[in-house]
């Protein structure tokens, strides 16, 4: 498998900080990879994205070093346009990156950008529109969405480039329980259909874990856990680590012992199938 | 005062003749109730100034807009100011002219002018959107960065008017008073208001300039629109009487047609 994000002993400290986000973070995801990276807030993971896409050290001056490697190229060399076409980045406030005033406007608003032919942009931002199902919303304004709405425009902007990766930073912090759900849902099936390597920060581990390849656990700017989502599950709960929102069945199934040396489960289905066994 | 003001001139999404016209012959139009109104606004034919017919032709194509009540709130908003231009004109010029009538007559010259002057843009303003708006900067080729900076400050407006709202809550939650006390008491309660707003406000402008970044702005120096601003043939027609009307009412002052005060 072809690697799509290489990170080689990353450390950063932003100037005046006392202290350093990233300190020496080692991580490879490969291509179609759906991973999630979970930690406490401030345990650099915002920061990791940044450097990722080459806003650090590009926008963001402090002290740098190690290696950074995006689809093979060095995203701290190169114009961050080029690297947002390769990977694309969702923020967590869909306010501060919607810009225009109609939602068309705003997806093609990077292909514009970009100085691409008007035909070209028709069919990325048709493309965009019906990978995101949000086709009823084109003609609106950004004013009139809901938080679901917003975030799903924010989405299919940075989807309009066609990167083959997507980051996306706590997505759904704002978004209630069953809109979060469906959001993730939908990466999850652009993951699969489209063959777009996912990453994304998320701290509703209950939700996300279902369809994730890999759990990657950040503390005090450090990778602690890196690995299939239930080997991580299952030494964070032997450890009593509790920096994480861990799904709460998985909890359960932990306290009461249940889980043995099986698997952990991870959704209420995976729950509901060990008490059964464990009844009979 | 000045808020009603801006109120009136608040874009609202209609559909009329109005509306669907190129916003360049809007601006046309208003550029040219302006330049009228500043050169010769307080010129007299019979009973009408040119500045009431600059007024009256806005009032009735804003009625075709549906929108001639946000002229009248302008023109209300506005009034303390025209008192003011009258009383400041009755007075500078009390010792030059020693008739009364015209005295007056020039003092109601000056108002009605400084009214069609502050209002000529109304009919712009009223029927074209923001986003109509920055597009006719792009087809004037002021450079993208400033139709951007425009854009996005009517696109956040809201957005910080929201989050002032909710600091002003917040604040009024922990017993601060902002209609209560004395001036220094209110300006101080704001101060609470303004400070958090202004901290926002910048931590906002560093989460914009990073989407901004990722959003590939300034990538290329050609940078294209999907969707541009095309004049039909009802556009050019309307501009062609815009530019019809107007060479009139010059054509009209320089042949000295105007005759002065009735």
């Amino acid at each position: 498998m072809r690697s799509a994000i290489e990170v080689e002993n990353l450390s950063f400290k932003y100037m005046g900080s006392e202290f350093f986000t990233l300190r020496d973070v080692s991580l490879r995801v490969d291509e179609g990879e759906f991973a999630v990276i979970a930690g406490a807030t401030g345990c650099g993971k915002s920061t990791l994205f940044k450097c990722i896409i080459g806003l650090i050290p590009q926008m963001y001056q402090g002290d740098y070093s190690g290696r950074v490697r995006v689809k093979g190229i060095d995203p701290s060399r190169v114009p961050i346009s080029r690297v947002a076409q390769l990977a694309g980045l969702v923020f967590q406030n869909p306010d501060n990156q919607l810009f225009a005033l109609t939602v068309e406007n705003d997806v093609a608003f990077a292909l514009e950008n970009l100085g691409l032919e008007r035909e070209e942009i028709e069919r990325r931002i048709s493309r965009a529109f019906k990978i995101m199902g949000i086709e009823d919303l084109r003609n609106k304004s950004p004013f009139e969405l809901s938080g679901g709405q917003k975030q799903r425009v924010a989405i299919a902007s940075v989807l309009a480039l066609e990167p083959e990766i997507l980051l996306l930073d706590e997505p759904t912090s704002s978004l209630d329980g069953a809109t979060a759900k469906k959001l993730l849902d939908e990466l999850r099936e652009i993951n699969r259909r489209d063959g777009i390597t996912v990453l994304i920060s998320e701290h509703r581990l209950d939700l996300v874990l279902r369809e994730a390849s890999r759990l990657i656990v950040m503390d005090e700017g450090k990778i602690i856990a890196d690995d299939d989502p239930r080997s991580v599950v299952r030494r964070l709960l032997s450890e009593d680590y509790d920096a994480v929102e861990l799904p709460k069945l998985s909890k359960i199934a932990w306290s009461l012992r249940l889980c043995g040396d099986g698997a952990i489960p991870l959704t209420q289905k995976e729950f509901v199938g060990l008490m059964l066994r464990c009844s009979r | 005062m000045s808020f009603s003001l801006l109120q009136s001139l608040r874009y609202r999404s209609l559909e009329t003749p109005i509306h669907r016209l190129d916003p360049r012959v809007k601006l046309l139009a208003s550029l040219s109730f302006l330049s009228t109104a500043l050169l010769f606004g307080d010129f007299w034919g019979g009973l009408l100034s040119v500045s009431t017919a600059i007024i009256l032709t806005q009032l009735v194509l804003l009625g075709v807009a549906r929108s001639a009540s946000y002229l009248l709130t302008t023109i209300r908003g506005a009034t303390p100011l025209v008192a003011l231009v009258f009383i400041l004109s009755l007075w500078g010029a009390w010792d030059l002219t020693p008739q009364l009538v015209e005295l007056i007559y020039r003092a109601t010259g000056s108002s009605i002018r400084f009214l069609a002057f502050i209002t000529s843009f109304n009919l712009f303003f009223l029927t074209t959107s923001p986003d109509e708006f920055g597009k006719l900067m792009l087809k004037l080729r002021i450079p993208y960065v400033y139709t951007f900076t425009f854009v996005a400050a009517v696109r956040l407006a809201p957005v910080i008017a929201d989050e002032a709202q909710e600091i002003i809550n917040a604040q009024r939650s922990r017993g601060v008073e902002f209609e209560r006390g004395n001036p220094v008491k209110r300006v101080r309660a704001l101060v609470g208001v303004f400070i958090p707003l202004l901290v926002n406000s910048l931590r906002r402008a560093y989460e914009m300039a990073e989407a901004l970044e990722v959003k590939c702005f300034g990538a290329s120096s050609r940078r294209t629109t999907l969707r541009d601003i095309k004049a039909t043939r009802r556009d050019y027609k309307a501009a062609l009487l815009v530019l019809s009307i107007t060479g009139a009412v010059f054509a009209a002052k320089y042949l000295g047609l105007f005759t002065g005060l009735p």
